[in-house]
């Protein structure tokens, strides 16, 4: 049966009480042991209104089946998608059969012993919210006696402390973690891989330290144990550590320092040392400082060889910014520029400012030039590569420009072996290959200067004169056509100039290097079907490459076979002239010389006799007979010197045998001798060098001297002391060869007669030395008028010659120049 | 100028006897006029020619011999080259009588045996210095 709700208005206990209060009045009850409401004993509905009006959680099981009652207070304990609503009117073993164990006992000992019980934070782990959980309970177990005297009920008055219990594990926990962190702070610090410490007070009295850090300060532990830090680390203290300590101390702030150097003791002495440290403040559990933590490492060897290093990078830059050459180091795949030196810079010509770029942001313009690729496989691969003679285009004032290199990309590797970068050097070789190009631009137009020369000129390449350019007037000097000479041996192209003596020349041209001139140089050839002797003038000049190696020879050739045959004809007929000339000449000198010897006779008798006569007739002449005598005596003694003149004259040849070694200072003392009465007579004075000893025909020079001698003495000046001085010194003097080319100098002796006569008018200085030539009357001055002209031709009978300059009045010098040597 | 040139006594002893052979009647009288005026009481034989010459040396011993070297049927070099074969004669010194200095006869003269020679003057006085020079130089 139902209850009504208007039935059930009627019991107060179950008015409010929430939502349970809602759910119990609207439950039907009689469906269970406990039945509907209206027989419900005093004790029941007591018990449940005190419960479903309390704040407290109340629980309440009623009769043998222990049905269920609670309340909103405690209907949190039940969670979500738990007991709850379906523990309401149930029967306790069915609702809490994962609890029953525990709870069964108690409840038995409630209900038959009528004994209370008070459990504080006992563990029920109970099924809400979906599984079973840990819920810590505080709750009494106490009987409910109903109106027969029995225990009907069992009230559980509970709250849940599973949030306490809980939170007073977290303490019990974090007070467990706190010991142990002390602990372990003590062992983090002890047991620490680098140094650390923990120094207490404004004094930094060391509290804890670890055996690395008594390592770093370089003093035993015992130094230190109880004593400020700065009381036993004297130059730390100087060195500043104390303020900084202070300043941590003060202000909280942590400080850092990297590679800081200080000094501490060491080996019995102190050393500078570098040590990577932290100053943090020691805070208490207050947030108040009590302290500083130190942790240190000492970086000395990897400060120092840092510095090392960076000197060992710094000798390589400095290697780098002098070298010479240019050099780059480009790191990264991006290749970027790390390290170049002047001469890189001024290669590329951007500009200093280059470090930090990407070698492809400087040099945009080789995108196109297959640089780049290189560059990154080199990178990628670690396989240097290198180039020489490269031509590379930059871009320089504006303009692109070609320029050639030998360049490298090396790789860069790091300590791992792995590249990190490129290295590039490279050097301008644009100057070399331009010359080397130009050079080739040379050797082309050489070529072609070949082929249009107006004169036959060929090269001829190798040991074997293979006629590599040969243009066409050479061959029509050979008489062959082009197939059969080019890029054969000269040789066998011309296989009849063969054994003419070409090969030879050909060959000492080759290898010697000394070029070789023929003129008029007859060779046989057969041209135009027939064997023809061709004249050549020609040149066989050393051809060689631009480092001086001979490659061959270039002949230059001018046929001249013509010019040959003519003048062949015209030698011909002058050499026949010259014979019969020749043959007139020696006719006329063996006339001269009879014709003179032979007058000679009559005339030297005539002489000898007109002075017997004379004699023989003393005293028994007139005057007039005397003075025909005389007359006659001197004709016929004028006529003797003449013939003898002239024969002296024709006989002036100049055969080498007749050369031999004379001293000329013997030649001169002789002469004076001759002349010793007239020298007394005009009282001269004859003053000379030493002179030399020359290569001479003796005679003639006596002829030379005494002609000379003899003028200087004849054409005096009555109102002057005669005098002559005979000056000699060596010189060299020009040979004129057969073209009137000079040629070599000739060692020769210049002799000058000086003398202070008459002297003569230069304008007849040439005139004198011609034959019969006189400027004075026979009456004036005695002589037959040949004696300069046989000077002259003793003169250049020995390839000397003789001149004369004077002013009148002033004296003559006389100036004969003649070879030392014959040879 | 004669008185000058006095002969010596070992000229007279040397040369006593003279053999002058040259076919320029002339020129013989031209030396033997000097050699009487100024060596007096010298022998002087002449010859006109080499053959004459030759037969002239039968019977004279001259100390000297002034040889013309221009000279019909035996010229002077052949006379030489007969003189060096002659036993008793060949070191009879020769000097050459010569018209002109015409050095390559000379010096073919000389290479036959002539120790010196005298250009034929053209003065008497000349030839009394040509003669004392060839009679001093021995």
């Amino acid at each position: 049966m139902i209850t009504t709700t208007n039935e059930l208005r009627k019991y107060h206990f179950l008015e409010g009480g929430g939502e349970m209060g809602e759910l119990t009045r609207n439950f039907d009850w009689s469906s269970t042991p406990v039945g509907p409401v209206h027989e419900w004993p005093q004790a029941l509905k007591a018990s449940v209104g005190i419960l479903l009006h309390s704040g407290f959680p109340m629980f309440l099981w009623w009769g043998e089946d222990m049905i269920q009652f609670y309340n909103d207070a405690y209907r949190p304990s039940l969670g979500r998608e738990g007991k709850h609503p379906k523990a309401l009117g149930q029967k306790a073993l069915d609702c809490w059969p994962e609890i029953w164990n525990i709870i069964f006992p108690l409840i038995t000992q409630v209900k038959t012993e009528n004994r209370s019980f008070f459990f504080e934070d006992q563990l029920v782990p109970i099924f809400r919210n979906g599984k079973i959980e840990d819920v810590y309970w505080t709750f009494s177990y106490s009987s409910v006696i109903g109106e027969t005297g029995n225990i009907d009920g069992v009230l559980v008055v509970c709250n849940e402390t599973t949030k306490k219990v809980n939170s007073l594990k977290d303490i019990e926990r974090a007070q467990v973690k706190l010991a142990l962190s002390e602990a372990n702070l003590r062992n983090v610090i002890l047991q620490s891989p680098v140094a650390m410490c923990i120094l207490k007070g404004p004094r930094y009295t060391i509290e804890l330290a670890n055996d690395r850090m008594f390592e770093l300060w370089g003093k035993p532990r015992s130094e230190f144990v109880g004593k400020p830090i700065f009381d036993v680390l004297l130059d730390a203290k100087k060195e500043g550590f104390e303020s900084l300590l202070d300043q941590v101390y003060k202000s909280g702030e942590t400080f850092t320092a990297s590679s800081m150097p200080v000094t501490l003791p060491r080996h019995g002495t102190t050393e500078t040392v570098y040590v990577n440290f932290v100053y943090e403040a020691f805070r208490e559990g207050d947030g108040t400082i009590s302290g500083v933590v130190v942790i240190a490492v000492e970086v000395t060897e990897e400060v120092v060889s840092r510095k090392r290093l960076e000197e060992s990078e710094n000798k390589v830059r400095a290697l780098v910014a002098s070298a010479p050459f240019p050099i780059g180091v480009y790191e990264g795949r991006e290749m970027r520029i790390t390290m170049v030196n002047q001469a890189i810079i001024d290669v590329w010509g951007k500009g200093p400012n280059v470090i930090g770029k990407t070698y492809y942001e400087v040099l945009p313009e080789l995108e196109e030039q297959q640089i780049y690729p290189k560059l990154d496989s080199v990178f990628t691969t670690g396989i240097p590569y290198g180039a020489r003679n490269q031509r590379v285009d930059l871009v320089k004032g504006g303009e692109l420009q070609p320029f050639y290199f030998n360049y490298s990309f090396t790789p860069v590797f790091d300590s791992f072996g792995k590249v990190y970068g490129v290295m590039n050097t490279a050097a301008d070789v644009t100057d070399l290959t331009e010359a080397k190009l130009q050079v080739e631009r040379s050797e082309r137009n050489f070529r072609n200067m070949v082929k249009q020369a107006p004169v036959a000129m060929c090269i001829m390449i190798g040991p074997e004169h293979v006629v590599e350019v040969a243009n066409d007037l050479f061959m029509q000097l050979w008489g062959k056509c082009e197939e059969e000479i080019m890029n054969r041996p000269v040789f066998e192209g011309i296989s009849e100039a063969k054994e003419q003596g070409l090969e030879k020349l050909l060959a000492k041209v080759y290898a010697e290097g000394e070029p070789f001139i023929a003129n008029e140089h007859p060779v046989e050839l057969l041209r135009n079907g027939k064997y023809e002797t061709i004249y050549q003038n020609f040149v066989y000049e050393p051809y060689r490459d631009a480092d001086g190696t001979i490659l061959g020879v270039l002949a230059i050739s001018i046929d001249v076979t013509e010019q040959v045959n003519a003048r062949h004809k015209i030698e011909d007929v002058v050499r026949e002239r010259t014979e019969s000339l020749r043959k007139s000449n020696s006719e006329l000198s063996q006339f001269a010389y009879i014709t003179s010897h032979d007058l000679q006779e009559p005339a030297r008798k005539i002489s000898t006799f007109v002075e017997m006569l004379t004699k023989s007739l003393a005293g028994q002449v007139d005057g007039r007979s005397k003075t025909y005598l005389q007359k006659i005596d001197l004709s016929a003694r004028r006529m003797l010197n003449l013939i003898r003149d002239v024969l002296a004259f024709s006989q002036l040849s100049a055969s080498s045998d007749q050369f031999s070694k004379v001293d000329l200072n013997l030649i001169l003392e002789e002469t004076k001798s001759d002349f010793e009465l007239l020298i007394e007579e005009k009282g001269s004075i004859i003053e000379n060098d030493r002179l030399p000893v020359i290569e001479a025909i003796p005679v003639q020079m006596n002829q030379l001297f005494t002609n000379l001698i003899s003028n200087a003495l004849k054409f005096t000046r009555p109102d002057t002391k005669n005098f002559l001085k005979i000056r000699s010194e060596g010189i060299e003097q020009k040979s004129i060869d057969d073209h009137g080319d000079l040629t070599t100098s000739i060692n020769s002796c210049k002799i000058e007669f000086i003398d202070n006569g008459i002297g003569f008018n230069q304008e007849n200085a040439d005139q004198i030395f011609d034959i019969f030539q006189r400027l004075h009357s026979r009456s004036e001055y005695q002589g037959t008028g040949i004696g300069l002209a046989m000077c002259k031709k003793i003169a250049q009978n020995h390839g000397g010659q003789i001149f004369a300059r004077s002013t009148p009045g002033e004296g003559a010098t006389f100036t004969v120049v003649l070879p030392v040597s014959q040879s | 100028m004669a008185a000058q040139w006095a002969i010596s006594p070992y000229l007279d002893a040397m040369f006593r006897n003279i053999l002058v052979v040259d076919d320029d009647e002339d020129d013989r009288e031209f030396f033997l006029q000097t050699i009487e005026e100024v060596y007096s009481g010298m022998n002087c034989v002449t010859a006109v020619n080499g053959q004459d010459a030759l037969d002239k040396l039968r019977d004279y011993r001259p100390d000297i011999i002034f040889l013309d070297l221009n000279m019909p049927l035996m010229n002077g070099f052949q006379f030489l080259e007969r003189l060096k074969q002659h036993g008793d004669l060949k070191h009879t010194p020769v000097v050459i009588l010569t018209t002109s200095s015409d050095p390559r006869s000379i010096q073919e003269a000389i290479r036959c045996g002539a120790r010196d020679f005298i250009t034929k003057p053209d003065t008497l006085s000349g030839w009394e210095l040509a003669l004392k020079k060839a009679l001093s130089s021995r």
